[in-house]
């Protein structure tokens, strides 16, 4: 089954359009999506939580329709915005009554023990924590009412590496059992390269690459030369390709059957940040 | 929608300190000038409730709430009622107070103090009908600036009938205003006017984009 199925989805705005033919997103994964700032994760996170209203196309969640079935369908979603939650005079002691109203399966137990695994004071405000702190109670907010997918909007941004990491096992605890869904959008792409089991890359409001993540790393690779022998390659072997003053790095799909093609030229792995700088500021 | 007013009124007791400061100064200047302002503490509640919007908007909280399911109708209906039932609650606080000057020092009157409460209640209920479908529209700061025009527009108003215009009040009209059909008038202008204003700002709600 598809946790969110998309199709024929546009959303104009004046100077952005987010345009996605079709994107289907399997139960019992992590989706990173990536993307510079403004390319439309965002807008694509709001569309599929029904917060911005699309001008055309279908979503469907768990095989429901969105529109049809939004209450039933957002008892399902556990949600962590970027720089929107609780007002921060309150505190945790207090969400708890609050979302219990909201989710029929609002589970206050759950709820104390993620907070207290995260060493959470119940009665701090929100103001008074550090990022990091109130981050955790947006993903013990997000989880406590035992949703089949989270979304996560820069959910790990300004985190410090150690809690970086509590909360990324966390959520591969989360899908441990296959049934549930993770789509993380982030900017720290070193976090995906660990988790994410599928990549969908957003450029200029489409999906540029959406694949998943040990094919797109075996398939991907980065070959460096110097614009002499730039020349030598064939256009159709280059995705994307950046100059410098003294060498070139040619984005490749096809790994293997360069590394055949031109064996005197180094083709290294790429890195998800290298993939995204390369699509974005590389031209042909 | 429980959990939406107890999240507003779970903000407005964050600043409990300061308004309990607000109600000691208030007791103290009601019993030191032997002065019914019971008319003030309504008018303070509907200020508290329209605070919240900024609070609202700089924390993204309606970004979230439209998230959650039933987020958005709830969103409207529970600013409607925290605001109204804190000015209610305001109001019978205002009016025992009045009550206890009255009984403890024989200042003031009863029939004064009730009559300035409902002008109060009038008077906000109807500034209420008319800014929170901005502040929903617009969000807090826009609000905002539409409650300095809204406040200088009614005392400009005024000043212009009554030192300008000097309109005078017929007997005719002077009866009417104390029969007992003008409270009844006050009472459903209110209520039309609150029942439009929550139907506007659910349709701007729930087109709202975040």
């Amino acid at each position: 089954m598809n946790a969110v199925e998309i199709k024929n989805l546009k959303k104009n705005y004046p100077n952005f359009t987010l345009d996605i033919d079709e994107l289907k997103i399997p139960s019992g994964a992590v989706i990173g999506l990536i993307g510079e700032n403004g390319a439309g994760k965002t807008t694509l996170i709001k569309s599929v939580l029904n917060i911005i209203r699309k001008d055309e196309g279908k979503i469907m969640i768990f095989d429901k329709d969105l529109e049809e079935a939004e209450l039933d369908v957002k008892e399902d979603i556990g949600i962590v915005l970027d720089n929107a939650f609780f007002p921060e005079l309150l505190n945790p002691k207090s969400i708890d009554p609050i979302m219990k109203d909201f989710y029929k399966n609002w589970d206050s137990e759950l709820f104390h023990k993620y907070l207290n695994d995260f060493g959470i004071d119940e009665k701090q405000s929100l103001k008074t924590m550090s990022k990091g702190m109130r981050k955790k109670v947006e993903i013990a907010s997000a989880l406590a009412h035992h949703p089949r997918l989270l979304i996560l909007d820069e959910a790990t941004s300004g985190l410090d590496p150690i809690v970086r990491n509590e909360v990324l096992d966390l959520f591969l605890d989360f899908i441990k059992d296959e049934e549930h869904t993770v789509i993380l959008s982030t900017h720290i792409t070193s976090d995906l390269e660990h988790i994410a089991d599928y990549i969908v890359f957003i450029n200029k409001g489409k999906i540029v690459i959406n694949e998943e993540r040990n094919e797109l790393f075996d398939r991907y690779g980065i070959l460096k030369c110097d614009s002499e022998k730039l020349g030598s390659i064939d256009k159709e072997d280059i995705v994307a390709c950046r100059e410098n003053k003294y060498s070139c790095e040619v984005l490749v799909s096809d790994k293997e059957r360069c590394r055949e093609k031109y064996p005197d030229l180094v083709i290294d792995n790429i890195s998800l940040e290298e993939l995204m700088l390369l699509i974005i500021k590389g031209g042909k | 929608m429980s959990g939406m007013i107890r999240k507003e009124i779970c903000m407005i007791l964050q600043n409990r300190k300061f308004l309990v400061i607000c109600f000691a100064i208030y007791i103290l200047y009601t019993f030191m000038f032997d002065m019914d302002m019971s008319f003030y503490l309504p008018f303070m509640a509907v200020m508290l409730s329209i605070s919240g919007f900024s609070y609202d908007d700089y924390n993204g909280w309606q970004t979230y709430a439209s998230a959650l399911p039933k987020g958005k109708t709830n969103i409207v209906k529970a600013k409607y009622i925290t605001a109204l039932g804190l000015m209610i609650a305001a109001s019978i606080l205002g009016l025992v107070l009045a009550l206890a000057l009255i009984k403890i020092k024989g200042a003031g009157s009863l029939e004064e103090s009730v009559s300035a409460l409902a002008g109060s209640i009038v008077a906000l209920s109807l500034m209420l009908a008319i800014l929170f479908p901005i502040l929903f529209k617009y969000g807090s700061e826009k609000g905002r600036m539409a409650l300095y025009i809204l406040a200088i527009g009614i005392a400009g108003i005024t000043l212009l009938l009554t030192k300008v215009i000097k309109v005078e009040i017929s007997p005719a009209t002077m009866a009417f205003l104390e029969s007992a059909a003008f409270p009844i008038l006050l009472i459903v202008i209110v209520a039309v006017a609150l029942g439009a204003s929550y139907f506007i700002s659910r349709k701007i709600y729930l087109s709202r984009e975040f």
